[in-house]
């Protein structure tokens, strides 16, 4: 019968499969580049040899895979948490990240793609993403609205008075 | 400016106040599981900008001493670790307080990092200069062997797979190759983006990287919070000087061990930490107490994490290499500030150095009065409910994209790497080797073009010259242990399956 490949294993094809083609993408842009007098190497010979041992590493990595060995696994996380299996003591909310980032991108296009001003955005974003988070009762939908004035407001004047910067 | 005067100008009033405040929130966000150190740094970077070098420096290295600090606290209340370096004072830290002492397991843990800081700072100050001014000597071809084997250093201590280490740094090495080639002036692979021709800038992909896709992470995790903890309480949190005499050697043990591992780059204080508590367990007269409330194992585990803040410093200092993520991020703002990092710091800017030496010190004095007074404080802290701090969070990391160059695209580019580092971190590729390959390619391809040009073309002085042989060799080594080391393991894995 045939055997369904790990989740480890898929995530593993998966990475060396995106890195071909992205060194694919880089190689054949690189080599377009003409080459630059007085310079032995020029432009497009360091991107391609890079571009190269990382095509070459991730087909090593295919091959490997595909004959049935994960390639290991990092143990010196920067980042806690992704790709954990589920804990025992409480529940893990996937959904609940797929729509912070979905209202993270909803936010980023509103403020980079439209005219909407930076604190009606904000403070509807915080209140939004703060509901969402929290356990959504009454006191939690309240408290997420205040922090969302409190912090849009304060977020807006300290980077347009004190800090004077632009912002998006 | 000389060491001491670096000391004497922290404490002019305003300067000391930016130690403190970043002592202070980087305790407040080391206690936070979740929001890291790092996380933090890479958010307060932009910012950093509208500061002198000087201010800039110091307060970036208080922020890491104080978040590197404050996981101690989650750890031993909540046991979660709020730093991924507090995970082994989770497995004793938690047990004691549980059996009625938190303030003298804070205590320890608090004491374990001030030893283990001090020493750090001793190593940092007493190995620095002399290495500075080896280093100075170093010609192109020496520069660009020291890359390649800090990559490849990187990717084989990086843990759990070599394969998965080196295709993230070269990864890491691509991103930094978009925009101006600076030594012929021509634009290269911008894909037909104009956004593009300046480059991808290092802030919004280490924001992206480590900042949003750590906060869509903790937000998988966000039921954690309602977990059991113990309440904090101030008994025993000063310790005597006897308990200091008792633990000594095993404080000194573990920061050394701290110290040597945060000179490697890429491994950082997770491991030190671990490598610390299996060495204190061995060494141990009662081993059978690690687990279950051990004072010897929080000691070791916190002098370690303390001690790798030095430890780190030292070859980002003297070679221009960082040795983790905070101190990558301290190499993007010596760049922003146009201070060249590397050896010539010591000559062109020996102020900047001393004052990042001395902040070390005084960020850790500062931690440890602050730990032991308001541990009360950040106790509460660690119990606030995340919904109320994450969607500021992504607004901070919006704005500290967007402030550098006022542009909308950096935005964007930072969410993609946010789902970037999401994914590189799903498939368990290490991230360190892509930061360091992220910061190290532009000065590894500016060394390798410049050797060439000075060569004719000929790529030899790279084996003829002793120093870059030396570390190409090492690279080489480096490269084959991890293969060798997995190939003979595997028949004993195929021994133990079948």
């Amino acid at each position: 019968m045939k055997q369904r490949m790990s989740r480890e294993r898929r995530a593993d094809l998966w990475l060396a499969i995106a890195m071909i083609v992205v060194s694919a993408a880089v190689w054949w842009q690189a080599s377009k580049l003409a080459p630059a007098p007085f310079d032995p190497l020029g432009p497009k010979s360091f991107p391609m040899w890079i571009a190269t041992a990382l095509g070459l590493l991730s087909v090593v990595a295919v091959i490997i895979v595909l004959c049935g060995r994960a390639l290991g696994r990092s143990d010196t996380s920067l980042i806690l948490g992704i790709g954990d299996e589920a804990p025992s003591d409480y529940a893990l909310r996937p959904g609940l990240a797929v729509a912070a980032s979905a209202l993270t991108l909803a936010y980023v296009a509103a403020l980079t793609l439209t005219g909407a001003g930076f604190l009606w955005t904000t403070i509807a974003y915080i209140a939004a993403l703060g509901w969402a988070m929290s356990e959504r009762t009454r006191r939690h939908t309240l408290i997420a609205a205040i922090i969302a004035v409190v912090a849009g407001s304060g977020i807006t004047y300290l980077f347009t008075k004190i800090f004077v910067l632009d912002l998006p | 400016m000389s060491l001491f005067d670096a000391f004497l100008y922290l404490s002019v009033p305003s300067h000391f106040l930016i130690l403190v405040g970043g002592v202070l929130l980087g305790i407040a966000i080391g206690v936070m599981p979740g929001i890291t150190a790092g996380m933090l740094l890479a958010l307060v970077l932009p910012f950093t900008y509208y500061m002198t070098s000087t201010n800039a420096v110091v307060l970036l290295v208080s922020l890491f001493i104080g978040g590197v600090s404050g996981g101690l606290v989650t750890a031993t209340l909540m046991r979660i670790p709020g730093e991924p370096n507090a995970v082994m004072t989770c497995l004793d830290g938690y047990p004691m307080a549980k059996a009625g002492r938190p303030g003298r397991a804070l205590g320890l843990g608090n004491a374990g990092s001030i030893v283990g800081g001090a020493i750090s700072w001793g190593a940092l100050v007493l190995l620095a200069p002399p290495l500075a001014k080896i280093a100075v000597v170093l010609g192109p071809w020496e520069n660009f062997a020291l890359v390649v084997m800090a990559l490849v250093l990187i990717s084989s201590l990086s843990g759990g797979s070599f394969i998965k280490g080196l295709m993230a740094g070269l990864f890491g090495m691509l991103i930094a190759m978009p925009g101006v080639d600076e030594t012929s002036g021509m634009l290269r692979l911008n894909f037909g983006f104009h956004e593009l021709d300046g480059g991808l800038d290092q802030l919004p992909v280490i924001i992206g990287v480590f900042a949003l896709s750590q906060v869509i992470a903790d937000t998988m995790h966000i039921g954690q919070q309602n977990m059991e903890h113990v309440r904090a309480n101030m008994r025993g949190i000063m310790i005597s000087l006897r308990d200091y005499v008792t633990h000594g050697w095993n404080m000194v043990r573990s920061s050394v061990i701290g110290v040597w591992i945060g000179i490697l780059p890429g491994v950082g204080a997770t491991i030190a930490s671990i490598i610390a508590y299996t060495t204190a367990k061995n060494l141990s007269k009662t081993p059978e107490m690690f687990g279950k409330g051990s004072e010897e194992a929080i000691v070791a585990a916190e002098s370690a994490n303390n001690a790798t803040t030095g430890g780190t410093l030292i070859p980002l200092l003297t070679l221009g290499i960082p040795g983790g993520l905070a101190d990558s991020i301290l190499l993007g703002a010596l760049v922003i500030h146009n201070l060249q990092p590397g050896p010539l710091l010591y000559i062109n800017n020996p102020g900047i150095v001393n004052a990042i030496m001395a902040a070390h010190l005084t960020a850790h004095v500062v931690m440890f009065v602050l730990m032991s007074v308001g541990v009360l404080l950040f106790a509460r802290l660690a119990l606030l409910h995340r919904a109320w701090i994450f969607p500021t969070v992504l607004v901070f990391c919006v704005i500290g994209a967007y402030a550098l160059n006022n542009r909308g695209f950096d935005v964007w580019v930072m969410l993609a790497f946010g789902a970037i580092g999401f994914g590189l971190e799903y498939a368990k590729a290490p991230l360190a080797p892509f930061v360091i390959g992220l910061v190290l390619a532009p000065l590894a391809e500016k060394e390798l073009r410049s050797g060439l040009m000075s060569s004719g073309g000929t790529l030899m002085p790279l084996v003829q010259r002793p120093i870059a042989l030396g570390f190409l060799v090492v690279a080489v080594l480096m490269f084959i242990w991890p293969l060798w080391r997995d190939w003979r393991r595997r028949p004993k894995a195929d021994a133990a399956v079948s």
